[in-house]
């Protein structure tokens, strides 16, 4: 609601401004371009060593051909200037003969290698080396990283607060990013970042939140009474509305398999919305998004103190389309879990591919491991007669 | 009367026979004849008889002379009187009468009373009955200025009378009359008709005018002429009050005409008249200085102040000498001290002097006004985006008071109509500021002021989410901006003798800015920032004058920052008591040696305690390697000189040289312990100016200037390759303060000052403003470079108390740094790009026509003004590109051009 209202406020803004074209929204594929979607790692985050296994999703233009980079040293600063170092072929960190491509998703297996953390120029522990206990305020760096790789090997799980506190805060700086990129049909370029660190190593930790991927649990497609101009909440109860699941988790659909129809009735009166569940919204999921970890806050002599504080994990949604002819040129528009969609005119246009992609955010996690979902789906377009005879 | 001895010779022959002996009848032969003494004296008039003059005869004008002979005995009596030469028959006969009763001293002949027969004129004149008319006043009254009740003084008034002969009760014939009081102190007679003249505080007055009808009529330069008939009754004195119409009521403001004594090579000062006509500027007085040459054309809704294309923050402002501490409101819209109160902006492109310290790029000078002195004024302005009202009056001789408030309300018409269609959002931004000022002058060489100004911009965006509010906190729906100053102003300006004087300036701010972005960003500064500057003039000689000053400028805040960070976590910091200063100390002295030749060296020291590094001993005009410099305090010294030579009348050339420095820019974040570098020097610079002026005539003048502008220690932030070269992010520098700029460029001015009907300029700048790419190891544009700029503007002068005003603009466009590659990110699903040459491309040109018409409307006793302000009423025919936005895979663009924007505003004042 509230990004469909600013996307009114920036829509109007920029019709007062007179800008030329509004510029097309992200959500359109055509299909004379790669188009990446989105790259989902399992798990989402890991530890130096473990086996990660990635899926790359693209759509528009078919892959031909893919090239993959990996880079061990990410630097970033405060200010987000960031470059890539330390770049080494994928085929130097891969799983032999885990490699699998087609013409829309590549998919394979690499080991995040054991000294990733010793050739990183992110970490720095100053921030937390006079919280520790005072032996371990003068280990360096490595000492440090070999210490936790011993509690790693050792699969320890501390038991008192002391020892959670501290193997929370080495845990938590002794975190780093590597990044896969790849050029696809030799032209179009993709990264993604990775976050290494011994977070889930740690499982009985409550300071330490390991992430995982979002779930989408169903899409569907709300076909509203009337025309609510400021955008749909079905909780408002303000509209009446049917429901079409395109997409719904399989426990569920085997308890209600008529839940799952990817017809849509085009009809004329009616608002038509796509949407997406992750878990979050509409209070029929399961709420795993809050958790208490530490952070550390600097005061105005600069010393750093841990204090526990309570962080939201948001989810944010991007809805795609393909776009093929007859669909209007905003079929999808807006922003958040539910956009708005237009309905073909062309009442030839029977199927339309869709995705749903959900990302999660939380902000205050220091080099924020982030985790993907990705889903596609299909809508059959249904036209009333009604609808019919007036486009 | 005239007394004439007539026939002496008939005299003396009476004498004889009046006084012979008897005949002598035995002398045979003829008798003898006596010889009679000469006169020795005449006959004196020592008691006058006044002639009865009758009043009918004196109404008809009837004057003249009654010639007589009187024969005046031995005893001065007269014994006969006849008529030789008459008049009227009336008056002859008085004469007669009169003239019989006139009694004289005897004439003397021989030592013996003798009688006389002599002549004497008797006249009969009317100055001897007007000189008993009485002087007093029946016809007074005052002349003020319609719309304004200015007083008007020295305007003549002139009478003029028809019905001559309406009055009966005039004793003299009306020519008479009016020589006569056409006599009286303070009116004099001119063809007939009386004039006067209004004295300082407008009142006239004339005297014992006739009582008839009067024709008025009222001369005054640059007004229409008044006409006006009334009556002049008996035992009254007509009073009335005259409204004269301007012809113009345009030049009601302090209006600065001819040559201003320019001390400084690169100043403009801008009357408070041209500030408020020039269109598309909203009557700011500080957005004007974007019609000056060397000030860049900012982007849309933006409030920046680029002078010779360096950023805003190397530009110093200042307000009565003291720095004003925020330029505008948000988005640039208006500046936050309403320009009704302004006296002048002093603009200072560059090569300014040691007076002013802290900034490398120039100045902008306003000064506010004292309130009116000579009777209550005030007014209430409302137009497209606020309102604001004014008040000003003398509370006393010697003080006087200003009184102003400024409010927006765009917010409530924005909420109002958000709240009207429901939209599930509250927005309110709104601004308003206040000025109060009171001067008070002492004495003659004393006169002191004190001004209370403050701001308040306020930003509040509350989107109401349905269902549930997931963010940190509850302002996670909300972005929240204020920006809050109140800072009270003091000077004294005191002449401590004939050569010497002595200015001084306090000032003391109370800062109160906070922003919270959705809840995940919060920033608040608050703390008093004070300002002392004293400079004590000397004019030692009559071609040199030295003067020595100090400012110190100390700002003590707490500075409260929460914000994530790039690596995702939050960063709180809480510093408290920071100081930020500037104590700066300057010497100068004006060398006159002739008429022709100013010469002003200067020296100055900056200390900035708040930095942390060896500051130079000498003044610094380039990076020297040669020589270590960096021995000192955390501070740098300046020499500056600026000259002037009159080359030949009316051509001037001029040039300026000197060193500048500054803190490290943007203030604050470039130093801190987590955001910046602490140990950052103290940004310099080297300007050089050469310039000439042609005053062409008392209104129309050429300025014309060149420059060359290098500036160094320039704070910037590391590559990232540069930060990889650390061992860790955190070793690596926030800032590095080697960066370098250079501006250069050639500015034309030619500039029509205020006249009776026009004012206007052309203002042309050619200019290349770069920054060092450390990558590229070259210099590239910088981004605020406009090769082009050139304006024209004018203000006209209608009949009817119409003005239009025009300003066209043409401006290179904005330089754009070309996408190269763009590389697809899953965590933001945006792209991210790789880009060419900083700065090597242009957007098409900008263009833009700008309108504005005013019309006053006179009323007796106020002025009701309507405008209408157009910005870029040419946009139906070109729209001038201000942001290239890419798509969001970066393969195409979309131009955001400016709006078209209409104004409206009223103003009401007395």
């Amino acid at each position: 609601m509230k990004k469909l209202s600013c996307s009114l406020a920036i829509a109007a803004f920029l019709t007062f401004v007179n800008c030329a074209n509004l510029p097309m929204g992200p959500q359109r594929i055509v299909d004379n371009k790669v188009r990446f979607l989105a790259f989902v790692f399992d798990p989402a985050e890991a530890a130096p060593g473990d086996t990660v296994h990635m899926t790359a999703y693209f759509a528009g233009q078919k892959i031909t051909a893919l090239t993959w980079d990996a880079a061990l040293n990410v630097v970033t600063n405060n200010y987000g200037a960031d470059t890539a170092l330390n770049r080494v072929a994928l085929d130097s960190i891969l799983v032999p003969g885990s490699y699998h491509q087609d013409s829309a998703t590549a998919d394979f297996r690499f080991v995040v290698p054991h000294t990733i953390l010793a050739q990183s120029s992110m970490l720095d522990l100053s921030a937390v080396r006079t919280l520790l206990p005072p032996a371990m305020q003068s280990l360096t760096t490595a000492q440090l990283t070999q210490i936790m790789d011993s509690l790693v090997a050792a699969t320890y799980q501390a038991a008192d607060s002391n020892a959670l506190k501290t193997i929370t805060l080495i845990a938590k700086y002794l975190t780093v990013t590597m990044r896969l990129e790849v050029r696809a049909n030799n032209r179009y370029r993709g990264e993604s970042d990775f976050t290494v660190r011994y977070a889930g190593k740690f499982k009985n930790n409550p300071y330490v939140f390991q992430n995982h991927n979002p779930v989408i649990n169903w899409i569907a497609v709300y076909k509203v009474t009337g025309r609510p101009f400021f955008g749909f909440d079905p909780a408002e109860n303000k509209y009446p509305y049917t429901v079409s699941y395109l997409y719904f988790s399989d426990s569920a659909v085997s308890a209600n398999p008529a839940w799952l129809t990817d017809t849509v009735e085009i009809d004329t009166g009616f608002s038509y919305y796509l949407a997406a569940d992750s878990g979050i919204c509409f209070g029929d999921t399961l709420f795993d998004t809050v958790h208490v970890s530490l952070d550390s806050v600097r005061d105005s002599t600069g010393i750093a103190r841990v204090v526990p504080v309570v962080h939201w994990e948001a989810y944010d949604f991007a809805m795609f389309y393909q776009d093929q002819r007859g669909l209007p040129a905003d079929f999808l528009s807006g922003d958040g879990n539910m956009e708005q969609l237009t309905p073909p005119t062309d009442t030839t246009v029977a199927v339309v591919d869709l995705w749903v992609k959900v990302t999660d955010s939380f902000t205050g996690e220091y080099l924020r491991p982030t985790g993907f979902a990705l889903r596609g789906c299909h809508a059959h377009f249904v036209y009333t007669r009604a609808y019919a005879n007036t486009h | 009367m005239r007394l004439k001895v007539k026939c002496a010779a008939f005299l003396a022959a009476l004498c004889s026979a009046l006084w012979a002996a008897p005949a002598d009848t035995t002398s045979a032969g003829p008798p003898a004849q006596d010889t009679l003494p000469p006169i020795e004296t005449m006959p004196v008039l020592k008691n006058f008889v006044r002639a009865e003059y009758p009043s009918d005869l004196v109404k008809k004008g009837v004057e003249g002379t009654v010639l007589m002979d009187l024969v005046i005995n031995d005893s001065g009596h007269v014994d006969s009187v006849a008529v030789t030469r008459g008049l009227v028959p009336t008056l002859d006969s008085n004469a007669l009468t009169a003239a019989r009763q006139f009694v004289f001293t005897p004439a003397q002949a021989g030592g013996k009373p003798v009688p006389v027969l002599m002549e004497y004129a008797y006249h009969f004149t009317l100055s001897d009955v007007i000189k008993n008319i009485d002087e007093f006043v029946n016809f007074k009254g005052r002349l003020i200025e319609l719309g304004t009740r200015k007083p008007m003084s020295n305007a003549t008034i002139i009478v003029s009378f028809s019905d001559t002969g309406a009055d009966t009760t005039l004793q003299v014939p009306f020519n008479a009359y009016l020589e006569k009081i056409g006599a009286f102190t303070g009116q004099t007679l001119q063809e007939r008709s009386l004039l006067t003249q209004t004295d300082s505080l407008g009142y006239f007055a004339f005297k014992s005018l006739p009582l008839c009808s009067v024709f008025v009529r009222i001369i005054a330069p640059e007004y229409e002429d008044f006409k006006d008939r009334d009556r002049i009754k008996p035992g009254e004195a007509l009073n009335v009050t005259y409204r004269l119409q301007r012809l113009s009521y345009a030049d009601n403001e302090i209006v600065v005409y001819g040559k201003a004594e320019k001390k400084e090579v690169a100043k403009e000062t801008l009357t408070l008249k041209e500030v408020q006509r020039i269109p598309g500027l909203g009557g700011d007085a500080v957005k004007v200085v974007q019609a000056l040459p060397g000030v860049a054309r900012p982007s849309f809704m933006s409030g920046a102040v680029i002078v010779r294309g360096a950023p805003t923050w190397d530009s110093r402002f200042y307000l009565d000498g003291v720095p004003i501490p925020q330029l505008y409101h948000f988005g640039g819209i208006k500046s936050t001290y309403n320009s009704d109160a302004l006296e002048t902006v002093n603009f200072y492109p560059g090569g300014f002097g040691v007076r002013y310290g802290g900034g490398i790029a120039g100045v902008i000078e306003i000064d506010g006004r004292k309130a009116k002195t000579d009777r209550w004024h005030g007014y209430f302005d409302g137009n497209g985006f606020d309102a604001s009202a004014m008040v000003e009056a003398p509370v006393t001789p010697k003080i006087s008071v200003l009184a102003e408030a400024r409010r927006s309300y765009i917010g409530d018409i924005l909420g109002a109509v958000i709240n009207l269609l429901k939209i599930p959002i509250t927005v309110a931004p709104y601004y308003w500021d206040y000025i109060l000022r009171t001067d008070i002058s002492f004495t003659k060489d004393e006169n002191a002021f004190v001004t209370f100004f403050g701001s308040h911009d306020q930003l509040d965006l509350i989107i109401s989410a349905a269902g549930r509010n997931r963010g940190f906190d509850s302002a996670s729906n909300a972005v929240s901006q204020s920006n809050i100053f109140n800072m009270g102003i003091a000077g004294i300006e005191s002449r401590l003798s004939p050569r010497l004087t002595n200015s001084l300036r306090y000032s003391l701010n109370f800062y109160n800015q906070s922003l919270s972005l959705f809840g995940f960003m919060k920033y608040s500064v608050t703390g008093p920032e004070h300002y002392l500057r004293d400079e004590l003039a000397w004019q030692w000689t009559p071609w040199c004058k030295l003067a020595a000053g100090a400012d110190l400028n100390a700002a003590i805040l707490d500075v409260h920052l929460k914000i994530p960070a790039a690596n995702n976590t939050i960063i709180s910091e809480d510093s408290l008591g920071w100081l930020f200063g500037d104590y700066g100390a300057y010497v100068n002295a004006e060398f006159k040696p002739d008429s022709r030749l100013s010469i002003t060296p200067g020296l100055r020291y900056d200390y900035y305690p708040h930095l942390n590094y060896n500051g130079g001993v000498v003044p610094e005009f380039w990076q020297y390697t040669d020589f270590n410099n960096h021995r000192g305090i955390s501070g740098d010294p300046s020499a500056r000189l600026n000259a002037r030579y009159t080359l030949a009348p009316n051509h001037v050339i001029k040039g300026a040289a000197g060193n500048y420095n500054q803190p490290p820019q943007p203030i604050g974040q470039t130093t801190d312990k987590t955001w910046g570098n602490p140990l950052l020097k103290s940004t310099k610079a080297s300007q050089v100016v050469g310039g000439y002026e042609w005053q062409i005539s008392d209104l129309l003048s050429l300025d014309a200037q060149t420059y060359y502008n290098w500036q160094w220690n320039v704070p910037r932030q590391p590559s990232a390759a540069e930060i990889a070269q650390y061992a860790s992010v955190a070793e690596a520098p926030k800032y590095l303060d080697n960066g370098k700029r250079r501006m250069q460029g050639l500015e034309l001015m030619l500039r029509h000052n205020q006249g009776q009907h026009f004012f206007g300029w052309v203002a042309y700048t050619l200019s290349r403003s770069e920054e060092y790419d450390f990558s590229l190891k070259k210099y590239v544009l910088y981004s605020s470079d406009q090769t082009h700029n050139l304006q024209l503007i004018g203000s006209w002068q209608l009949p009817h108390n119409w003005e239009i005003g025009a300003r066209l603009r043409y401006v290179s466009g904005n330089p754009t740094t070309p996408i190269l590659d763009r590389i697809w990110n899953n965590t933001s699903d945006r792209y991210r790009y790789e880009y060419g040459q900083t700065n090597s491309g242009r957007l098409d040109p900008f263009m833009q026509a700008d309108l504005r018409v005013d019309k006053k409307f006179i009323f007796p006793n106020w002025i009701l003004s309507l405008y209408l302000d157009v910005q870029n009423i040419s946009w139906f025919f070109y729209k001038s590109p201000e942001y290239s936005i890419p798509n969001y895979d970066g393969t195409e663009h979309y131009i955001i051009s400016s709006p078209i924007y209409p104004s409206v505003g009223l103003k009401a004042e007395f």
